[in-house]
């Protein structure tokens, strides 16, 4: 199996973790995520202009050489996913052909990281890597973009795949209403304040699913719910502590890696418990 | 908070036909105000308008209220609205829209200097360095300051990179920004104007002659009077 | 009329107040008309009007006309009209035709210049008239009708329909469930009278039962259909009950021996009265049989057929709720959260709850929510467009019901527009809210079971702009209502059409609210929208009517557009094309059955010598006809059945625009046609040719590609475009998109066409 591979941006600063967890865990299941050479940024939330934003995704993927364009950022996700939507239009996508050296023909399917393992690799195939089992519960937490506006792999309200990657993991996924509900990261910078009451909501709930962490499959999602969590704490006067966890990082402790090896030293919300838990060491 | 009242002069049709000859104006006639939207969003209770409330008043073209309400701002992007929407509408992309047309009208707040902060980060270095970002954001949202704890925290654990991730060539990216300069809200913008500007033109044509004959009147009566 | 006389032909342009006199210029239309010394033309603003109509008439019994082309709305609205007039003038009906030039021409072009409406509509008269000029008089065949009709459904739209028919004609009621009642046996009250269901409902299933002339079948359901209107002969499949209906004296032993719980009375109303079994749960112990006293039962029962012989049907099956789940933020099914069918089934006959309502843990739900429009209005394709219609005063009865039951109880009901017109209906409303309930003008965002039971539900109060939850102990979906499940199954064995909502398809909206395209197929109920037991009833009356008119003319008249054979050699050909064994070989010679044939004309391009043509729709007709469609101005010729000609009309009424380059020739069916006459079409001046299918008979249809590919072949040397489509009649939009779509490429294709010609010689392109 092979893709090309675009990390977006936050792989290289807050996702390290999420960075050092993907290669590990791809490594060992042979699949070969070949990095876009000289890539751009997808614009995240902040381009305002549509054919601006669209060019910068088409860029990224002109560059798939036929084959399927990963990505393990939901932002990075939706903006390929939207893009590819957009330029079928071929209007649109001839100007924006305009501004690039090599030109996209339309056909490149961007895909999450998340939906190669679950419906490329296939789940039975993961469960083969499982060493350990993971006797623990997960809230699986997909955020919005995942699957909205449009995706190729799950339901946009009721998304069930991170459920199942958890239960072939050998742990339990909680009910978790809040699964596809905002946690406040596009608007943290500007608006901290909203962002930390709608990421309040989503671990309280997180919280009395008497879940052992939360699975992530996005950075920002990450860096609300992990790196904030502190903040969440202080300003409603509550304590959380709930390991957030990015999906290959659990992928990687049923597979038996070192806790190590899958950056968990480096998340915000201390881990060990968790960790202790599985029966791992740190 | 006050309302004004909705009069003709507060309806710019302009504006409104604008939105709607965009990619996200097709369906915006077609709303019923159910509120599913408004219901489903995260933040609506933070916005001057809901985002139902927003295409009413796109319909109606109160163009001042909607660029300058804080409601296409707050928006998280989430796309609840968008993939609930019995009508096919999508708020989000509506938000989206309607926010290079405040900026052209010079509408600034902290939201769009952001944007602006990072729209001028990936044009340089192709790609969004978070130190950066925060580093020039902050110069212009002096507030950022006190996330200066927060942001060392990040550093230890080497989720703060100093060193500048960026492309080895960024050439590209500035034509590709160069097509917002003839971007989707300004290229229609122009043709509608244009049109209205037909358009006007023929009223013109058809009132001339009724304003002739309304002078004449008015001659008439001049005279009369005399 | 002598024979060697030149035909007067009568044409009469309708101004159809302005709908067709603001867009065509009918006196231009009239002038260029009478340079033909055989044509009179009249214009009129009401041609369907006393004072039309008599025009018309006098025009025929002075002598001054002896052929009619009407130009005006569809053939489908007026044509019996005008030839009912015409019979009463001395005229035979098949010498008036009739020229749409408003469904299919004024209505649709808003996007053309005057002159291309107005060139298109000349066209479409000199084409009727030219085909008129050589048609024949003919004589309706005629066929015995069975006077006996099948109602299927035995919800309160069929029952209503067999009880009133009955009165004076033999009727066969089927039902797919065990039980007679439908939907209306599992409400409680009903609105806005409060009146119980089950009460006004039982004494017309025991009538049903009682009644002599009407034949009942439970677990039934249509599985084929032969024969012709008016003589059907239909195949029932009828499910196994394995009680004997007939035996059962409802004595309750079986039940009492069954460990399984697997043979019960349905409900303890239930008509028939007789047990049945669940054989998902029987172990096969064979107890019930040896203590049922009346040797009823037969575990061994297998399905079985039975044929039948009707002249009418009378579809009555009903709807069904969609199922919400797809709503996934509604997170039905969940405890608690029930749909409306669900909550008046706890309260009826068929209750299992002892007719109290219950939360899933047997207490009484203290607060409930009524959640309108799940899946109804929905424009994204994930719903259904239409309003259900019924769901905004159900839920205010229901909600009602609940303050009945417990004065402090809560109740809400979201909704998007209180819709309550109807007689009594806004009264009701005005009681409901002085009965306390609680009304937000809203569609719930989501509903959110909590851990204790409850559910939690988001909305936004339209009225004030404000974001809302509130918890309740039950929540009442609302569904869009559906047709149920097989309505598509039964319409296209009975050749009747289907809206693009999925019910079925009127013959005219207004006019003809019971008929459909079938004469002898008439719907009744729900099955043609959403409706309450007023107009169910109502429809199920008119429905009897229909049928009883129908049938009392004791014979079906059958159109005389029959093959004639003029030349034959014995070749078998035709007998092997026909899709109906309406051909056999006698001595050696082809020979009609007429009252077998269809008249779709498949054996007239079969026949290798060309010895067959169809009556009135001869090749030499058609290609009269097309060349006076021509003769104006190049356009689009487009062959069309009469089910797809109800797509085009469709389309008129609902204004959907295309190009004026587009004329319909209207055929009895796509395969009359063969290379003679499109190569004809091609001759005279066609851009382009489309053939265009609407009816879903297979024996058709599987014949199509083939004829297709034959055509292409053979009108090859034009290298003028040539397409075949498939268009039901619902899908008048996907007809439209169509037609523009070809218009545009064969006009791209003529003007390269037009280039070439004019570079090699330009000056014949300028006569």
């Amino acid at each position: 199996m092979k893709y090309s591979y675009y990390p977006g941006c936050a792989q290289h600063g807050t996702a390290v973790d999420y960075r050092i967890s993907v290669e590990a865990v791809f490594g060992r299941l042979g699949i070969e995520l070949e990095e876009v050479k000289n890539w751009n940024c997808c614009g995240a939330l902040h381009v305002p202009d549509r054919t601006v934003k669209t060019g910068l995704s088409a860029r990224t993927l002109a560059s798939a050489k036929g084959l399927d364009m990963a990505t393990p950022c939901n932002l990075c996700y939706s903006n390929l996913m939207r893009a590819q939507t957009a330029l079928q239009d071929s209007t649109l996508r001839t100007r924006v052909n305009e501004a690039l050296t090599e030109k996209y023909d339309g056909n490149t399917k961007p895909k999450h990281l998340l939906e190669v393992i679950v419906k490329d690799l296939g789940l039975p195939k993961l469960a083969e890597q499982v060493k350990k089992p993971l006797k623990i519960k997960a809230v699986p937490y997909y955020g919005c973009l995942l699957t909205r506006p449009e995706n190729n792999f799950d339901s946009p309200e009721n998304p069930k795949s991170l459920d199942d990657l958890i239960v072939s993991l050998g742990a339990e996924p909680v009910k978790y209403y809040y699964k596809t509900k905002c946690c406040g990261g596009p608007i943290l910078i500007t608006n901290e304040d909203l962002a930390l009451n709608l990421s309040k909501e989503l671990l309280v709930m997180a919280k009395e699913s008497g879940a052992d962490c939360v699975v992530v499959t996005c950075p920002m999602c990450h860096l609300q719910l992990d790196a904030k969590q502190k903040a969440v704490e202080s300003k409603f006067n509550i304590k959380i502590d709930l390991p957030i966890i990015y999906f290959t990082q659990l992928m990687g402790l049923a597979m038996g890696f070192d806790p190590k090896e899958l950056g968990l030293s480096r998340h915000l919300v201390p881990t060990d418990k968790l960790i202790a838990k599985i029966g791992g060491k740190q | 908070m006050k309302k004004e009242p909705i009069l003709p002069e507060s309806r710019d049709t302009t504006f409104r036909d604008q939105v709607l000859k965009t990619h996200v104006g097709e369906k915006i006639p077609t709303c019923i105000q159910c509120g599913i939207c408004a219901g489903s969003c995260p933040v609506s209770h933070e916005m001057d308008y809901s985002p139902r409330e927003l295409v009413r008043m796109v319909q109606l073209g109160l163009k001042k209220e909607v660029l300058s309400s804080n409601t296409i701002w707050i928006c998280t992007t989430c796309f609840s609205c968008s993939v609930r929407c019995p009508r096919g509408i999508h708020p989000t992309e509506l938000m989206e829209t309607l926010k290079p047309i405040a900026i052209a009208e010079g509408i600034i707040n902290k939201n769009a200097k952001f944007d602006n902060v990072f729209s001028s980060v990936i044009k340089n270095n192709g790609r969004a360095s978070e130190f950066l970002l925060i580093s020039r954001y902050s110069m212009t949202e002096p507030r950022m300051i006190k996330q200066l704890p927060f942001g060392l925290e990040m550093m230890a654990k080497g989720k703060l990179p100093l060193s500048i991730d960026r492309m080895e060539n960024t050439r590209e990216l500035e034509a590709i920004f160069k097509l917002g300069e003839k971007g989707e809200s300004k290229i229609e913008n122009k043709e509608i104007k244009e049109k209205d500007r037909e358009k006007d033109s023929d009223k013109e044509k058809e009132k001339e002659p009724q304003e002739t004959k309304m002078q004449e009147n008015e001659n008439e009566k001049v005279e009369a009077k005399k | 009329m002598t024979e060697n006389e030149s035909p007067r032909i009568g044409v009469y342009l309708c101004r159809c107040g302005g709908n067709i006199g603001d867009v065509v210029d009918l006196q231009a239309v009239a002038d260029k008309l009478k340079e033909d010394k055989n044509i009179t033309v009249n214009i009129q603003d009401y041609l369907c009007s006393s004072a039309g109509q008599d025009k018309i008439k006098n025009d025929i019994e002075k002598g001054k006309i002896d052929r009619v082309v009407i130009g005006s709305c569809s053939p489908k609205l007026h044509l019996e009209t005008f030839r009912g007039m015409a019979k009463t003038a001395g005229l035979n009906p098949n010498l008036l035709e009739i020229t749409n030039i408003r469904e299919q021409a004024s209505w649709v072009h808003d996007r053309d210049s005057k002159e291309s409406v107005n060139s298109k509509v000349l066209g479409l008269i000199k084409g009727a008239a030219a085909r008129m000029g050589s048609i024949e008089p003919l004589t309706p065949l005629t066929k015995e009708l069975v006077d006996r009709t099948l109602v299927v459904g035995a919800g309160i739209a069929g029952i209503t329909t067999a009880l009133e028919l009955a009165d004076s004609h033999e009727v066969i009621l089927i039902e797919k469930l065990p039980y007679l009642g439908g939907h209306m046996i599992g409400l409680s009250k009903t609105f806005p009278t409060l009146d119980c269901s089950q009460c006004i409902l039982t004494p017309k299933m025991v009538a049903v039962h009682n009644n002599p002339r009407i034949t009942m079948f439970t677990q039934t359901e249509v599985a084929d259909v032969q024969g012709s209107p008016g003589d059907y002969s239909i195949t029932l499949k009828h499910s196994p009950r394995y009680v004997d209906i007939k035996k059962c004296i409802n004595c309750g032993a079986c039940a009492r021996k069954c460990t399984a719980g697997a043979i019960f009375l349905p409900f303890a109303q239930a008509v028939p009265q007789a047990y049945m079994i669940d054989m998902s749960k029987c172990k096969n112990c064979g107890v019930c049989v040896k203590v049922c006293p009346r040797d009823a039962i037969n575990l061994e029962a297998k399905e079985e057929t039975s044929t039948i012989s009707v002249g009418a049907v009378a579809i009555a099956t009903g709807f069904e709720p969609i199922d919400p789940s797809f709503i996934e933020e509604y997170n039905y099914p969940s405890p608690n959260i029930l749909t409306a069918i669900d909550f008046e089934e706890m309260l009826s006959a068929k209750s299992k709850t002892g007719m109290r309502l219950q939360k899933a843990d047997g207490t009484f739900p203290n607060r409930v929510a009524f959640v309108l429009c799940a899946g109804s209005r929905d424009f994204t394709g994930k719903g259904r467009k239409h309003c259900s219609k019924v769901c905004c005063i159900y839920s205010q009865k229901q909600a009602q019901l609940v303050k009945k039951m417990k004065e402090d109880a809560e109740a809400w009901i979201f909704y998007i527009d209180m819709r309550s017109a109807g007689r009594r209906f806004e009264e009701f409303y005005h009681h409901t809210q002085e009965k306390g309930v609680n009304y937000v003008r809203g569609k719930v965002a989501e509903i959110i079971p909590k851990t204790d039971g409850t559910l939690m539900i988001q909305y936004e109060d339209t009225n004030l702009g404000r974001k809302g939850r509130e918890i309740f102990d039950m929540v009442v979906l609302c569904p869009a209502l559906i047709p149920s499940k097989g309505t598509k199954e039964i319409a296209d064995k009975l050749g009747v059409s289907l809206g693009d909502d999925g019910f079925i398809e009127e013959k005219h909206v207004k006019l003809e609210p019971v008929n459909t395209l079938n004469q002898s197929v008439f719907a009744a109920g729900c099955v043609l929208g959403p409706k309450d037991i007023h107009d169910s009833v109502t429809e199920g009356i008119s429905a009897a009517h229909k049928v009883s008119q129908f049938l009392g003319k004791g014979m079906i008249l059958i159109p005389p557009e029959k093959p004639q054979i003029f030349e034959c050699n014995g070749c078998g050909e035709c007998v092997k094309a026909c899709p109906y064994n309406a051909l056999a070989l006698d001595g050696g010679k082809a020979v009609l059955s007429p009252l077998a044939c269809t008249g779709c004309g498949i054996c007239v391009p079969a026949c290798p010598i060309k010895g067959i043509e169809i009556r009135n729709f001869t090749r030499g007709q058609l290609k009269a006809q097309l060349q006076g469609i021509l003769s104006e101005a190049p356009g689009v010729l487009v062959f069309i059945d009469p089910y797809a000609y109800a797509a085009a009309d469709i389309a008129g009424v609902n204004r959907k625009q295309y190009s004026s380059l587009i004329r319909f020739v209207s055929v009895p069916s796509i395969h009359i046609l063969d290379a003679d006459v499109v190569n004809a079409a091609f001759e005279y001046g066609a851009t382009g040719v489309m053939l265009i299918e609407g009816t879903t008979d297979e024996k058709l249809t599987s014949r199509s590609d083939d004829l297709y590919k034959k055509l292409k072949k053979d009108t090859r040397k034009h290298k003028k475009p040539l397409r075949y489509s498939h268009i039901e009649t619902a899908q008048y939009e996907k007809l439209t998109d169509l037609l523009n779509v070809f218009a545009s490429q064969a006009g791209a294709k003529a003007e390269k066409r037009g280039r070439k010609e004019k570079g090699e010689k330009p000056e014949e392109q300028e006569d």
